[in-house]
């Protein structure tokens, strides 16, 4: 078998019987055993699934794939890549690790991420950072480090990240791969462990776009398990796919896209070839200013740091996680136990949000930022009267360098200018590949469009990606 | 500039049941206040219109039914257990 295979590929060959599922498993099996050390993208690996017979039935038979750590897998751990967890098994699995299995998907791992899911590079793991594919001395991107950085170097054909407000289509951007941020509800969250309950969402994360639209396929459909789950039946994203645009196409261009200078030039060249491509290939382009996307940072910060302060109340060591053994008083307990468990990122993030929540202050952050959420939301709707899809760029800056901008908050924060307002307003953005920096780093753009446009995203993104086909270059080092 | 003091962190720190000690006391008062800072921009926004947030969904019911759910499986989590009992510290 040759690697960076996608799942359509694999599904050929094995159709074709040119290769058998216990080639796919042995072959998987010993370069994760090869890279993995390296990467560190898996926190842990299931040695025996490859070595049992699996259900040749189902749309993802045979095809091994990977769950970042803070979804269900009944039996197994789930860390969420922090101390507190380390030793909490999932009592049933999430419902989307069901859907996949129910396809003859094989999980063969835990994947890496910042601990709870927060950070943008993946380097607030408790387990250490994952390294990216395309330069060692760079952060795979977060949080859903771990998937993002076992697919681009080929570990596995398929992940399963979550996002936040940037969480897989960054580290997608970052090492040359397609992730999706679905609309709120598209999927059920039952089993997936909670950051900010108003923007979580999962989402695929995979080298082309076909294979995006069928794990999104898989993983759609209502679940009763979770109540935030929308009211309709499962998806085939995968129909209708072409290399033609749909037609008469009007795409509107994010403004701050070319005209901030937090965007790093080599971004805004990448980005600026790929308008050019789809005015050739036959769409409108419009310039559009969405008001108060400026401030989507701001409410991002204020409210997920406030649903997490909730959230994560209730890791005490009472009834599950590690408790501190030496308390004799319940509150020691409390304290002590969160004190020495949780990592810095999540002390920060947790006392932001008992700040801008607390008497005094309430009023002037956390009720203003749901005023701003809607107002952003309605900008967005009104945007989307006049064009059928956004882009702009997925980050706007190249994937970081380990150590570096982790050590001043604001900055790093500031590469999701381009995610989190999708996040905060509910609606679908896709990150694909557009091309590459002088350094060899993969730059990436996303397709951002209403509620429930999933379909069209994927339409005019595999169009895109036919006539690109930036996705066939893959990692050095990797062979 | 925001004014975000030490006595204020460690009152937060208290309701979010987390010690700081004094590295985490000197980083965390600094960050905070680059971050309040920052997110202070909210209230430029002056905006004639009452919006609230609107939810994407209200109301999601289900049958209210029992369901019965073995209690040594919930208890497999639990950082110390007697019979079929969560153990803590003496509370009273």
């Amino acid at each position: 078998m040759k690697p960076f295979l996608t799942i359509q590929e694999i599904k050929e060959k094995l159709e074709k019987k040119e290769i058998t599922p216990k080639d796919v498993l042995s072959f998987y099996k010993k370069r994760i055993k090869k890279y993995n050390p390296k990467l560190n993208a898996f926190l842990e690996v299931f040695e025996e699934e490859f070595d049992k017979e699996h259900s040749s039935k189902g749309l993802l038979a045979g095809i091994p794939g990977l769950l970042k750590d803070n979804m269900s897998q009944k039996g197994r751990i789930t860390s969420c890549a922090s101390k507190i967890l380390s030793n909490y098994k999932a009592p049933y699995d999430a419902t989307i690790t069901k859907k996949l299995k129910d396809e003859g998907a094989i999980i063969v791992g835990r994947g890496n991420m910042d601990e709870f899911a927060m950070g943008s590079s993946g380097e607030f793991s408790a387990y250490g950072a994952t390294l990216n594919p395309w330069d060692s001395t760079r952060a795979a991107g977060g949080s859903s480090s771990g998937p993002a950085g076992a697919v681009g170097a080929g570990l596995v054909p398929w992940a399963i990240g979550s996002e936040t407000g940037s969480s897989v289509r960054i580290p997608a951007a970052f090492c040359n791969l397609v992730g999706l941020y679905p609309s709120y509800g598209r999927f059920s969250r039952k089993g997936i462990v909670a950051f900010a309950s108003s923007t979580d969402q999962v989402g695929p994360i995979t080298k082309t776009v076909y294979d995006n639209a069928l794990l999104a396929s898989i993983m759609s459909g209502n679940d009763e398990g979770d109540g935030t789950s929308i009211n309709q039946p499962r998806q085939d994203f995968t129909k209708d796919l072409s290399a033609k645009l749909p037609q008469n196409l009007k795409i509107g261009v994010i403004k701050d896209s070319l005209e901030s200078d937090g965007v790093d030039p080599q971004i805004k060249e990448s980005f600026t070839s790929a308008i050019n491509n789809f005015e050739k290939m036959g769409a409108t382009i419009k310039y559009v200013s969405i008001p108060n996307i400026d401030l989507g940072i701001a409410v991002y910060f204020v409210l997920s740091r406030a649903e997490a302060a909730s959230n994560l109340s209730r890791y005490d060591g009472t009834l599950y996680g590690n408790r501190d053994k030496e308390a004799t008083t319940i509150e020691e307990m409390y304290i002590k136990t969160r004190q020495n468990n949780f990592g810095k990122e999540v002390k920060r993030r947790i006392l932001m949000g008992n700040y801008v929540l607390s008497a005094g202050h309430k009023d002037a952050f956390y009720n203003k930022a749901l005023l701003v959420r809607s107002l952003l939301q309605k900008s967005f709707e009104d945007t989307f009267k006049d064009v059928d899809l956004l882009i702009s760029p997925t980050s706007s800056t190249l994937a970081f360098q380990i150590g570096k901008e982790s050590s001043d908050p604001l900055a790093m924060y500031m590469a999701d200018f381009f995610t989190v307002p999708m996040c905060i307003s509910g609606i679908p953005g896709l990150s694909i590949p557009c091309g590459f920096s002088k350094e060899n780093l993969p730059i990436g753009f996303q397709f951002v469009g209403p509620r429930f446009s999933e379909h069209l995203i994927y339409k005019a993104a595999f169009a895109y990606e036919q006539q690109t086909q930036f996705y066939l270059k893959n990692p050095a080092g990797f062979e | 500039m925001y004014s975000f003091s030490k006595e204020e962190l460690l009152k937060i720190a208290k309701l979010s049941a987390l010690h700081l000690d004094e590295n985490e006391i000197e980083q965390f008062a600094k960050e905070l206040q680059i971050i309040l800072e920052y997110s202070s921009m909210l209230n430029k926004v002056v905006s004639e219109e009452k919006l609230e947030a609107k939810p994407f969904k209200t109301n999601v019911f289900r049958d209210d039914v029992a369901i019965a759910t073995d209690s040594k499986e919930i208890l497999e989590n639990a950082p110390q257990k007697k019979d079929t009992f969560f153990v803590v510290p003496k509370i009273l």
